[in-house]
């Protein structure tokens, strides 16, 4: 049976999963490791639960426009998922046809822009921050979790910004 | 006993308040802001009353309006909750004016208390161990620079209207002390309407141990044990336990009495917590007097037995305690995480949203108080506290290991949540060992620590769990609030997903 290979991102890290079918069963392998049967079952609403070798864990997904959204252990995760033709093809596009998302600092909730740390042209690292947004009485510190050179700020500081707002794009 | 009971809150502490009404019989009203309109709370009350617009001035902060609302529901008594208007004294005066009940110490009391260097005076006068400091407010820096002399270096600069850290500063030598003076008056001025600050010896890696207190209005006035919140960030307590790894069964009794003490002192009565610093030289002192339910309530009600809620409304509709110091044996431990919605993996940043998926662990020894349920918005008007978790075993490593595993169990799904921090605290050597002190987890915590949240298996069941939800294009698709104005890309994902599944 045919094999496919997924690139899954994990907020900042990367994982290789090949996913390989054999009549009812399927089988994974995370990188290099070990080649393990899966199963993957439906409690209800987001609610699952993956049987992966000898131990099982309940957690919830849905997908939403940015990727998909999962719970797993207490942690709430980020995934996207690209199979293998395609992130060979942003590799080679110079990773451009990846995610056009994370080059995008939105503002995760309603607040006022307090500083703007960042101009256009500015070469930023990943992790720096490049906004100050103040909600819920606490000023936040906003980065993006790559780097790259600042294309647009969409704010200035005093301004209030709505949930979403596009304030900082990466080329 | 009391009738119908007005809560003046929101949130779990509501839900709490509600479900002891229920188990005695009472019948519980709740009142809301436009933002809550479909909160938990107001559905589980046989009433619910709008007061205002979502923020908390308008609303839950609004005398007028509360009153208002207890008048037309025909409520013969208001409980407080914590935070709000709980420790206003005008409120509780207000509400004894007109005639309603009061859930909490009298007014007089919650004056007493509220100015902590009345507070001081009044302790140190009854026999309470007070930190070496000024008992009067200080009116300039001249006085300030004096009273830090004669005190000695390091000082603490606190607002004597204080609370929750604002208008504190800790202050290492003489070069600091005008800076922290001005910073410390303007804070307090704009947190409090009082700018007047004093000066405290800075008592150094001290632990917070407060003492639980229940006081009848006949006299009676007991002591429930200790919790141990000395787990904090920014001031705000992040885990609570009780017995602290810290205090022996002889200390225990002695700050016990002590708090009993100043309660009398203060002429307390109803539910109150006696907070103190705890040096590592094992010697106490007092701190302040929370004149409401705590946060961490459940801590101490896990390890008595006994229902403080259920306390406080006997104690306020008149019945006396009807037990002695001692009928109270604490039996095993207790610690509470409280879950908020913040992100430890970026900097603390609130998290708000859709509680898309919402799963709250369960089992023995688990309990659970939160005001939320699934679908339920997570916004930005209030405290961003979404449940407490709290365990009970019979020791603290046992404690300790069911509330990882409680922690493991909780699945939140919409709204990142401070589980992964709680995680990384229950299985840390430090806490297993119960060595922290107050400052301890602002030392230790860093980025770094933050990046090792994702456990490599969790990271592994994740990414296996996307790839085939991928693979097999059975996403079920985004709750509409989540997708709109992204229909296109989502149908895009999807298709996408149905693609890879042919291969």
């Amino acid at each position: 049976m045919p094999e496919t290979t997924y690139q899954v991102t994990i907020d900042e890290r990367v994982v290789r999963v090949r996913v390989r079918r054999d009549g009812e069963r399927v089988l994974v392998r995370v990188d290099d490791g070990e080649e393990q049967a899966v199963q993957l079952g439906t409690i209800r609403g987001p609610l699952r639960w993956l049987g992966l070798g000898d131990r099982r864990t309940d957690l919830m997904a849905v997908v939403d426009a940015d990727g998909i959204r999962l719970a797993v252990d207490g942690l709430e995760l980020r995934a996207e998922v690209l199979d293998e033709a395609r992130a060979r093809l942003a590799s080679v596009a110079g990773g451009r046809a990846g995610s056009h998302i994370r080059r995008e600092l939105k503002a995760p909730m309603p607040g006022l822009l307090v500083k703007v740390l960042c101009q256009v042209g500015d070469v930023v690292e990943a992790g720096q921050p490049l906004v100050v947004l103040q909600a819920m009485k606490m000023e936040n510190e906003l980065s993006l979790p790559r780097g790259g050179t600042i294309k647009s700020v969409g704010g200035e500081p005093g301004q209030s910004v709505e949930q979403g707002q596009v304030l900082v794009v990466l080329e | 006993m009391l009738r119908r009971l007005l809560i003046a809150n929101r949130g779990e502490i509501a839900v709490r308040v509600i479900r002891a009404c229920r188990e005695m019989g009472i019948s519980p009203v709740a009142v809301y802001s436009d933002a809550d309109v479909h909160a938990l709370h107001v559905r589980m009350a046989d009433a619910a009353l709008p007061i205002g617009p979502a923020p908390a001035t308008d609303s839950y902060l609004r005398i007028d309006r509360i009153l208002e609302a207890a008048r037309l529901a025909g409520a013969d008594a208001v409980h407080p909750g914590y935070g709000f208007l709980a420790e206003n004294a005008e409120f509780a005066q207000a509400c004894l004016d007109t005639g309603l009940v009061f859930v909490g110490p009298p007014p007089n009391a919650m004056r007493a208390l509220g100015l902590k260097t009345e507070a001081r005076k009044l302790m140190q006068a009854a026999g309470v161990p007070v930190v070496p400091g000024t008992l009067e407010p200080l009116a300039n820096l001249a006085d300030v620079q004096g009273a830090a002399q004669a005190i000695g270096f390091p000082v603490a600069l606190k607002a004597v209207a204080g609370g929750g850290g604002k208008g504190l500063r800790m202050v290492a030598d003489p070069t600091q002390l005008e800076a922290a003076f001005r910073q410390a008056t303007s804070e307090a001025g704009a947190a409090f309407g009082n700018p007047a600050v004093y000066l405290e010896r800075a008592i150094e890696r001290p632990r917070h141990i407060e003492m639980q207190i229940l006081a009848d209005e006949h006299g009676a006035c007991v002591w429930l044990g200790e919790r141990d919140c000395s787990i904090q960030r920014r001031h705000q307590k992040v885990l609570e336990e009780s017995p602290s790894p810290a205090v022996s069964p002889a200390l225990r009794s002695q700050m016990g009495e002590v708090a009993v003490r100043a309660a009398q002192a203060a002429g307390y009565t109803n539910a109150g917590t006696v907070e103190f610093l705890l040096a590592p030289d094992g010697t106490f002192y007092f701190l302040e007097v929370n004149a409401r339910l705590q946060v961490e309530h459940p801590v101490t009600e896990e390890v008595t037995g006994i229902d403080l809620v259920r306390e406080q409304l006997r104690i306020a509709s008149g019945e006396p305690l009807g037990y002695d110091q001692s009928a109270l044996a604490p039996r095993g431990y207790a610690v509470e995480c409280r879950i908020y919605a913040e992100d430890p993996t970026a900097g603390f940043l609130p998290s708000t949203g859709r509680l898309l998926g919402y799963r709250p662990p369960s089992g023995p020894g688990v309990r659970v108080d939160s005001g939320v349920e699934e679908d339920a918005t997570i916004g930005v008007h209030y405290d961003p506290m979404i449940a407490k978790l709290i365990v009970h075993a019979a020791n603290r490593p046992q404690g300790l290991d069911r509330m990882a595993r409680a922690l493991r169990e909780f699945l939140v799904l919409g709204v990142r949540t401070s589980i992964p921090l709680h995680r990384w605290l229950v299985a840390h050597p430090v806490v297993r060992a119960g060595t922290f002190d107050t400052g301890w987890l602002e030392r230790e915590w860093s980025a770094a620590d933050a990046a090792t949240l994702g456990h490599a298996d969790t990271i592994e069941t994740a990414a296996i769990a996307a790839a085939l939800l991928f693979d097999a294009g059975r996403v079920p698709a985004a709750l509409p609030s989540l997708g709109s104005g992204n229909d296109d890309h989502v149908s895009r994902w999807r298709l996408s997903a149905r693609r890879a599944a042919q291969h």
